[in-house]
């Protein structure tokens, strides 16, 4: 089983191997075979009557006890896992919302509102008066609307129904799947499929797009607030994979999803106090602060932090024995990672009330003295450095450039470079022209299943031959800097004619002297409704609806509970939605038949189930001609 | 020491295998009538209607096992100069099996004898319906037994008009009880097969010599253009009458398969002995049978000494028109020890016969998950206990018997 | 010869090994085409339980195995493994193995119209089911690897078992 295609993880997994240390790989290894009722989603444990396996197969039961069957059983299972990814994005966002809240109330003073823009372009988005009042006030209000998302509202969520097209609006009445709350969507999709409530399962499918345009809502209003908060991103140059770890820095990785501690600690770790420390600790270059998974992608875009790795290489930052402290939040944090820090001299540092692990050092994190936190956890990180063992440094020497911070305003402000009064209007002609063939949204994480990166290198390869623009988010976003495609040399390598022209020319416009990267950095993986947002402005100019243009969206590579969530809001919104890895569903035949056809007269979206990078590419290339041909433009 | 064999049939050969097993180096000879090496003869109803099926058995038997074969009849046996008398000449033995068989009733009806009129109990004789068959429009079985079931569904499947008549009020009289025989017969029908019942032939009427029509016992005439006689077997046992073997319908042997005479053993359709629920002496005419029977007389005949006890002489499985029907031991029980246990669903039917604590009787029609293991329970009279309850759910499963072995390695 | 032993404190009854078998038997080998095969392949061995403990029941490949000796049309064979095997052409699906087996585990393909049971699997070094237990319930070994006592046990269920 080949485990990545990265060579700086594969240099940190060779370290763990020779001492002894177990990783994620391993413990893969010794799962293996995997449950084929779970593989099949066959398996029910929603009441104590179960555990209730369906066999897949002639022989068996083909019931639950309660009387479900394998429709039943499969859709309830995924509606939980969406719910689950609500739950997680929502968790996120409304962490957000309270902060703004508190910043606006003066009770926050470490957040002050950074991009009033930004804040003002949402305020008047959502309805929030602007004139005369001060961003405090505007904020306040901001805040308390995202607040009441939450609940149980009696009209549709504001983040969804101000954020996408007039169509969608009208396709989501139609079948009912208008969220009206996103913490009461959550509790309707556990409520609708615990013991003996809905046993449709078309109905349970409904029921779970419903809960995950609520996680759609929750994405938008976390990436709105983080904006707010700590500035919307503008194109960065940075370095990204394990090379960027310094032996003569006192290193320290920011690990996790949310902003509000990542991007505090990275502001602290400018203060030349805290590098005085580290250099007179033995740190002659100070503090290094490096990034892991989607929170590496917040502090990449905001403040050019670098991308040590993702998540399911984040194991390997320790594993090079020069990780002084990894700083934790929450989503996508191994258990695993105090064990093998202990290996090491590495502090493992938990900072939220939700996300404990044991032998970690916890250092609670709040609103309220959020600096003063985030210098105790950097003065942890500078005592660890003391006890490094020179003999475990191993720091593989690979780490490449990469561009990030392509938000949706930054990529209108560089088309707007082309054309001032009409930005959009460049990306459309060239859609039109075929230049852009179409575009691709790479989202999602790595998986232990898949050898790290490989779908994401071999899809790429593909698209981009075929002048598809690539987008990327979240561990994909990862994936493609850690490997080099967010670089001008990509797209000059691997860009189709068209789309090498178009990227040249944005690129030039902008000042780089050079093309764009062949893949756009859009954030982390609460941030796809950036690129949404994108599609809709183009779909509203065009006067067709999402699930009419040439966009397409991939995961794969995923994981997380999230990611099925994100995937089932794009087949919502009208995206063909790739996944690369089969998720838990082939034991229904209707499931199946529903989230890989029907879905597509339903919504216009739909899943696409291929793992093998290649042919899934084709799969996409040719949605994407279906669709240019749908429109009228060549094929 | 020199075996020979008298019938190259399963009996014969699962005997003739044990003998080479225990005796590398000993001649062992099979006479065979029948001048075909040995084949699976419950195929041979298929080989009416399927072409190029192999009934053949797959092993090279005389190059594998050095069985010598002598295509002839047996006559008779001179026990003292122990030598077995053939059609033509005479073959000398130390150790005799006589494995012939049993052959079909044919029953003595005006116009049977001529053309058109065939058995079905070798493979001569479905080679001989095929051809015979073949342009013919009309066919009447006699006997609604096994054989005369599977030659009206084979000659069915040819395309025929075909009618079974049976004396009794049912199909498969000995193997079904009344309600799987109506299962089964509706089947037949469904098939398009014309079933009379309680019925028989009184006599074949022929012009020019072919068969023309068929006269009823009810008085009812039937076109016919050929017909297939199945009214059961009885024993090969003509030859053996005058040599002085105890014989009563069929060769009476003992536990060790030995006949009343020394070193002449018998085994298969050809004996009589012991059916091992009702004890009543019996003729069995089962391939599983005549396979135990040949392989117990065998290893006795190269030297053992391992006891037979006896035969089920109901223990049938089969497959009508894609329903499978497994019959074991005593169907029909009469008295008031049994206690019977009857599930009648859409899709299957199952009857158990219980006498106290043991199972004797077990029928399946439709569903025959597991049956062997019933079987099991009825052959080796294994007491049931706190399982019965589970028998009688139709819930029996293996591990019911090794339960209580906690168990560390059990190998499966 | 190796054999496969069961372990049956081990068996969660999860019926892994059934999902591995029948992946194995079907068509393409892998969970996700073989549940979407139509007709699904079948499993040939099956977990039983009662209420103290639980287990896979497996084909033995008996030395004087009832399946092969009742065939009467020549499929059962014995290969040169020592595996009681199929010459699947060869079945005309009487059931007469089904009838004799005492373990339970020939089993009815309705649609192909023929008999089923274990092949072990012949040409994979680890059969199907012993790789898909997560448990270990379910061993490959030779028997002179197994500890004393646990041939012991095999013996006691082969009594029992009443062949």
């Amino acid at each position: 089983m080949e485990k990545s295609t990265d060579k700086a993880t594969l240099s940190a997994i060779g370290n763990a191997a020779k001492s002894g240390i177990e990783t994620v790989w391993d413990r893969y290894a010794a799962q293996l075979p995997q449950c084929g009722f779970g593989q099949t989603g066959l398996c029910c444990r929603h009441c104590l009557q179960g555990p209730c396996r369906i066999s897949p197969f002639e022989d068996g039961p083909k019931t639950g006890v309660c009387g479900a069957n394998a429709d039943v059983m499969v859709s309830r299972g995924l509606s939980r896992a969406v719910a689950a990814g609500t739950a997680s994005h929502g968790g996120h966002a409304k962490h957000m919302a309270h902060t703004l809240l508190k910043s606006a109330q003066g009770k926050a003073p470490d957040y002050p509102i950074k991009d009033e823009a930004k804040l003002k372009a949402v305020a008047g988005r959502i309805g929030v008066s602007t004139e005369g009042r001060s961003i405090n006030e505007i904020a306040a209000d901001v805040a308390k609307m995202a607040l009441e998302d939450f609940s149980e509202r009696e009209s549709p969520l504001t983040w969804a129904a101000t954020t996408v097209t007039k169509g969608r609006v009208d396709t989501f009445l139609k079948f009912g799947v208008v969220p009206t709350g996103i913490d009461s969507s959550v509790a309707e999709s556990m409520h609708r499929t615990t013991y003996g409530v809905d046993s449709d399962p078309v109905n349970i499918l409904l029921g779970a797009i419903k809960c995950a345009l609520a996680d759609y809502s929750a994405c938008h209003m976390a990436t709105d607030i983080a904006d707010i908060l700590f500035g919307t991103p503008t194109p960065v140059a940075t370095r990204a994979n394990l090379g960027v770890l310094k032996k003569n820095a006192v290193n320290i990785a920011l690990h996790g999803h949310n902003p509000l501690l990542s991007d505090i600690v990275t502001q602290v770790a400018d203060e030349k106090g805290l590098n005085d420390m580290a250099r007179a600790a033995g740190a002659p270059e100070g503090l290094n602060i490096v990034g892991v998974c989607c929170t590496g992608n917040e502090i990449m875009m905001r403040h050019k932090i670098p991308l040590a790795t993702s998540s399911v290489s984040q194991e390997a930052a320790i594993l090079t024995g020069a990780l002084d402290a990894m700083v934790v939040d929450y989503q996508c944090i191994m258990p695993s990672l105090p064990g093998i820090a202990e290996c090491y001299h590495t502090r493992l540092i938990t900072t939220m009330p939700i996300a404990k692990i044991p032998k970690a050092l916890h250092i609670e994190f709040h609103e309220a003295t959020a600096k003063e936190s985030a210098r105790k956890i950097i003065e942890t990180a500078i005592n660890a450095f003391k006890k490094r063992d020179p003999n475990k440094i191993n720091i593989p020497d690979v780490s490449t450039t990469a561009f990030a911070g392509f938000s949706t305003e930054a990529i209108v402000a560089a088309l707007s470079l082309v054309n001032k009064e009409d930005p959009l209007k460049p990306l459309i002609d060239n859609i039109v022209a075929g230049n852009i063939y179409g575009v691709c949204l790479f989202a999602g994480c790595n998986t232990v299943k898949v050898a790290q990166d490989a779908n994401y290198i071999a899809m790429i390869k593909e698209l981009a031959k075929k002048n598809v623009l690539i987008l990327a988010t979240g561990c994909a976003s990862g994936a493609f800097a850690r490997q080099g495609f967010m670089t001008p040399e990509a797209t000059e390598k691997y860009a189709g004619p068209g789309l090498k022209a178009v990227l040249t020319a944005v690129g030039q416009a902008a000042g780089l002297g050079g093309p764009l990267p062949l893949v756009l950095h859009m954030g982390s993986c609460v941030d796809n409704t950036r690129a949404s947002d994108v599609a809709v402005a183009v779909a509203n100019k065009l006067g067709v609806d999402l699930h009419m243009l040439p966009v397409v969206a991939s995961a794969p590579e995923p994981v997380t509970e999230k990611a099925v969530a994100i995937g089932t809001w794009a087949v919502a919104a009208g995206l063909p939605t790739h996944l690369g890895v089969v998720p838990p569903v082939l034991g229904s035949k209707v499931v199946t038949e529903v989230l890989t056809s029907a879905a597509k007269d339903l919504f216009g979206g739909y899943f696409i189930v291929e793992p093998d990078p290649v042919k899934a590419a084709e799969k996409l290339i040719a949605v994407i001609g279906e669709r240019r041909k749908g429109l009228g433009l060549s094929a | 020491m020199r075996y020979v064999i008298i019938g190259g049939s399963i009996a014969g050969i699962s005997a003739a295998k044990e003998i080479r097993k225990g005796k590398p180096s000993s001649e062992i000879t099979v006479v065979s009538e029948e001048k075909t090496k040995a084949y699976y003869r419950p195929m041979i109803p298929y080989l009416i209607e399927k072409e190029g099926i192999d009934v053949a058995f797959p092993e090279d038997l005389e190059g594998k096992y050095g069985l010598k074969y002598v295509f002839e009849r047996a006559v008779g046996i001179d026990v003292p100069a122990k030598e077995v008398r053939l059609s033509s000449g005479r073959l000398v033995y130390d150790r005799l099996l006589i494995a012939t068989g049993s052959g079909p009733i044919m029953p003595d009806l005006p116009g049977l004898a001529g053309s058109g009129v065939f058995p079905l109990r070798t493979m001569e004789d479905a080679l001989g319906i095929k051809s015979f068959a073949r342009g013919k429009r009309i066919a009447v079985v006699m006997g609604g037994g096994f054989v005369g079931t599977k030659a009206a569904i084979a000659l069915r499947n040819l395309g025929m008009e075909v009618t079974m008549i049976e004396k009794l009020g049912q199909v498969l009289p000995q193997r079904l009880d009344e309600r799987a025989s109506k299962i089964v017969s509706d089947l037949i029908k469904a098939a398009g097969i014309n079933i009379i019942l309680n019925d028989s032939i009184a006599e074949i009427i022929r012009s020019s010599g072919a068969v023309k029509s068929v006269r009823l016992s009810s008085g009812a005439a039937l076109e016919a253009d050929i017909i297939v006689i199945g009214v059961g077997t009885r024993p090969n046992v003509e030859a053996f009458r005058d040599s002085g073997i105890r014989i009563n319908k069929g060769i009476l042997i003992n536990e060790l398969l030995q006949t009343s005479v020394a070193d002449i053993y018998a085994a298969g359709d050809v004996v009589e002995y012991e059916d091992l629920i009702s004890g009543v002496p019996s003729v069995s005419a089962l391939w599983t049978n005549a396979e135990e029977m040949g392989r117990f007389a065998g290893k006795n005949m190269a030297g053992g000494k391992i006891k037979y006890r006896g035969f089920l002489s109901v223990m049938n499985s089969t497959d009508i028109l894609g329903v499978p029907v497994i019959s074991v031991g005593t169907i029909e029980p009469a008295g008031k020890e049994y206690d019977v246990i009857v599930e009648d669903d859409l899709d299957r039917y199952r009857k158990l016969v219980f006498k106290g604590d043991s199972l004797v009787g077990a029928l399946f029609v439709g569903d025959v998950t597991n049956a062997g293991i019933y079987t099991n329970l009825i052959k080796n009279r294994i007491p049931l206990g706190d399982l019965k309850e589970a028998a009688i759910q139709g819930e029996l499963q293996y591990i019911d018997f090794v339960a209580g072995a906690p168990a560390q390695g059990l190998a499966v | 010869m190796k054999q496969i032993y069961v372990r049956p404190e081990r068996c969660l009854g999860c019926r892994s090994c059934e999902i591995g078998c029948a992946v194995q038997h079907s068509k393409e080998k892998e969970l996700f085409s073989a549940v979407l095969q139509s007709p699904p392949p079948m499993n040939r061995l099956f977990v039983e339980a009662t209420d103290d403990f639980r287990m896979p029941v497996i084909c033995r490949h008996c030395e004087d195995a009832p399946c092969l000796r009742a065939c009467i049309s020549g499929c059962l064979y014995r290969d040169e493994k020592g595996f009681v095997r199929r010459k699947k052409e060869r079945c005309i699906g009487c059931w007469t193995c089904m009838m004799v087996c005492p373990f339970g585990v020939v089993t009815r393909d309705k649609e192909k119209h023929i008999a089923v049971k274990c092949d072990r699997c012949h040409k994979l070094d680890v059969p199907a089911c012993v790789n898909s237990c997560p448990t270990g319930a379910l061993v490959f070994a030779e028997i002179d690897d197994m500890p004393k006592e646990k041939r012991q046990r095999l013996i006691f269920a082969a009594v029992k078992g009443g062949v």
